[in-house]
């Protein structure tokens, strides 16, 4: 479904701030692989996340969507292939409209915008259908403003819809990484809902090694901009946070792991 | 007293025609949260282009949408200098407003056009036994009226929306696969089609073009939107921003007769409508900071007294 091929950037090019973020990456996500990406501050998680969603353009190497060259495509055009949640809760919707508008919005990702009405009587039905089983009460704001939503809400709603259209790759940068204890497992247990029940391609980046463990089928531990550890299967179920603290001081060649990977 | 409610009928009336191009200015100040600064010279364009067809013998209606195309012409220029050139919003503004002035004097050939006994818009009024002052309010009504009509329909869909979104939150609007550029060029054309619009309409109604006609312009479309917000509060939905922003432009328009009329120079209106943009704009803070303290005043006293 997603295949990277000897994809590198650096940043800076030619400057004394020059930083190689990703070197080389070979990487190949199958139909409805669920990878969790864990990694130290810089290892380039989020930059792997921003080339596959083409914020920035690619130094070399080849994206693929569905067998689909990208590498070239906007962001905007890639979008329509690509669910994204951030982990800033303000950067997934649009504030000053309504949860509805933001929901219309988002469940016409890829089709062009015309001068039909933005939002029809039988999508307000099934939005309000949508947002019931999260139990956050949503479905009686319909017409409320985002901006009046608490952050985990807010999550809750970049979720349904960076999936409403079903993507063929979605991306989870830390997405519940701002939000407290309690409303982040909600929103950890609602997108393992949803990605198993649409079998979805996911990339997930996470800093709670014990989360990378628990969910999805695949783990990949980067480190300086390698891709150092893939684990998938049964060997991932086995794994421990001690285990991963060990691989990484084997690929890393650290002597022990640093505070910086341990807290995020 | 005559001489009063003719002052206060002029001053309704060219609220009324000028609200267009405050509705202009609120496309891109507002709702794409961009300064366009395009204003003074694409409403100085529209004046143009719709006197130099009346003084050819053109017909007032197809003046005033030649004018509305050619400011839409200006403001797509905007959107490409924004979009295309990456050129930041102030400046693309300001280099379409400064080429302009010079496009403008290129299509009157001279800097001032009287309309003398060329047709216009109002001129139905006479037969009717209006004065020009009431035709043309007539008139502007009914025009400011289609336009909040089409206005309130173009954002509500698809496209609209897109464009709403785009000045709340960029990053988003990409993710869910809407090209913010399109939807920037789209803003800024529309909103300078409706500034010339509104200085075609004042063109035919002062009976003259002037190639500085537009100075100052954005101005009085931002008094405008800022006086609407303080009455009619910063909330409410869609179309009753709308019509606050075509009162504001009516209350500024009359607060400027008022003014004139105790005997200010005309030669200080410029800084008149300075102070009142100013003033409008604190106004907002100082209400909602002195309703926090008063609040936090009365709810102390309460927590004190229980203590």
């Amino acid at each position: 479904m997603l295949k990277i091929k000897n994809v590198s950037k650096t940043f800076n090019i030619g400057t004394i701030n020059e930083k190689k973020a990703l070197k080389n990456i070979n990487l190949e996500l199958n139909d409805g692989d669920f990878v969790t990406i864990i990694g130290g501050n810089g290892a380039g998680k989020s930059t792997l996340m921003n080339m596959i969603a083409g914020v920035y353009p690619i130094d070399c190497g080849h994206i693929l969507i569905d067998s689909k060259e990208v590498s070239l495509d906007s962001e905007y055009k890639r979008a329509s292939m690509i669910g994204r949640v951030f982990q800033d809760p303000m950067l997934g919707t649009a504030s000053a409209m309504s949860i509805q508008e933001n929901l219309a919005m988002a469940s016409r990702r890829g089709k062009s915008r015309t001068l039909r009405w933005g939002i029809t009587k039988k999508e307000r039905k099934e939005f309000k259908e949508l947002l019931k089983p999260l139990g956050l009460g949503l479905e009686n704001r319909l017409t409320s403003k985002v901006g009046l939503l608490s952050g985990g809400q807010r999550q809750a709603l970049t979720l349904l819809m960076a999936t409403v259209k079903k993507p063929k790759v979605l991306l989870l940068d830390e997405h519940t990484a701002a939000l407290d204890p309690a409303t982040s497992a909600k929103v950890l247990m609602l997108t393992n809902e949803i990605v198993t029940k649409q079998h979805l391609t996911t990339m997930m980046v996470t800093h709670d090694m014990q989360e990378a463990i628990d969910v999805g089928n695949r783990l990949i531990m980067m480190y300086d901009g390698q891709i150092i550890y893939d684990v998938r299967g049964e060997e991932k179920k086995q794994l421990t946070v001690p285990d991963l603290l060990k691989k990484f001081e084997e690929a890393s060649g650290s002597e022990f792991v640093n505070d910086r990977m341990l807290l995020g | 007293m005559d001489l009063w409610i003719n002052a206060m009928q002029g001053a309704v009336n060219q609220g009324i025609l000028w609200s267009i191009m405050a509705l202009g200015v609120y496309i891109t100040f507002r709702l794409l949260d961009i300064a366009d600064l395009t204003v003074d010279g694409s409403f100085a364009t529209g004046g143009a282009v719709c006197a130099v067809i009346l003084v050819n013998g053109g017909d007032p209606i197809v003046a005033i949408l030649v004018s509305t195309l050619a400011g839409c012409l200006a403001g797509w220029v905007t959107g490409f200098l924004l979009t295309k050139c990456h050129i930041p919003a102030i400046l693309a503004g300001i280099l379409s407003q400064i080429g302009l002035y010079s496009i403008n004097l290129r299509i009157m050939g001279k800097s001032n056009i009287p309309l003398l006994s060329t047709k216009s818009l109002y001129d139905w009024g006479y037969s009717a036994g209006l004065k020009t002052t009431q035709a043309s309010m007539i008139v502007g009504l009914l025009i400011t009226v289609m336009i909040i009509a089409i206005l309130y329909w173009f954002f509500g869909t698809e496209l609209g929306s897109a464009i709403r979104a785009t000045g709340n939150n960029e990053q988003m609007v990409r993710a869910v696969g809407v090209n913010t550029n399109f939807t920037k060029l789209v803003g800024t054309t529309l909103s300078n089609g409706l500034i010339a619009l509104s200085g075609a309409l004042i063109t035919q109604q002062q009976g003259f073009a002037d190639v500085k006609m537009g100075i100052g312009a954005i101005v009085i479309g931002l008094a405008s939107i800022v006086i609407g917000e303080v009455v009619f509060g910063n909330h409410g939905n869609f179309l009753v921003r709308l019509i606050a922003i075509v009162t504001g432009s009516i209350i500024y328009r009359l607060i400027i007769a008022l003014v004139l009329q105790a005997g200010l120079s005309t030669d200080d209106l410029k800084l008149l409508t300075a102070i009142v943009v100013g003033v409008a704009l604190t106004i907002p803070h100082i209400l909602s900071n002195r309703k926090q303290v008063a609040l936090y005043k009365k709810l102390t006293k309460e927590v004190d007294e229980n203590a």
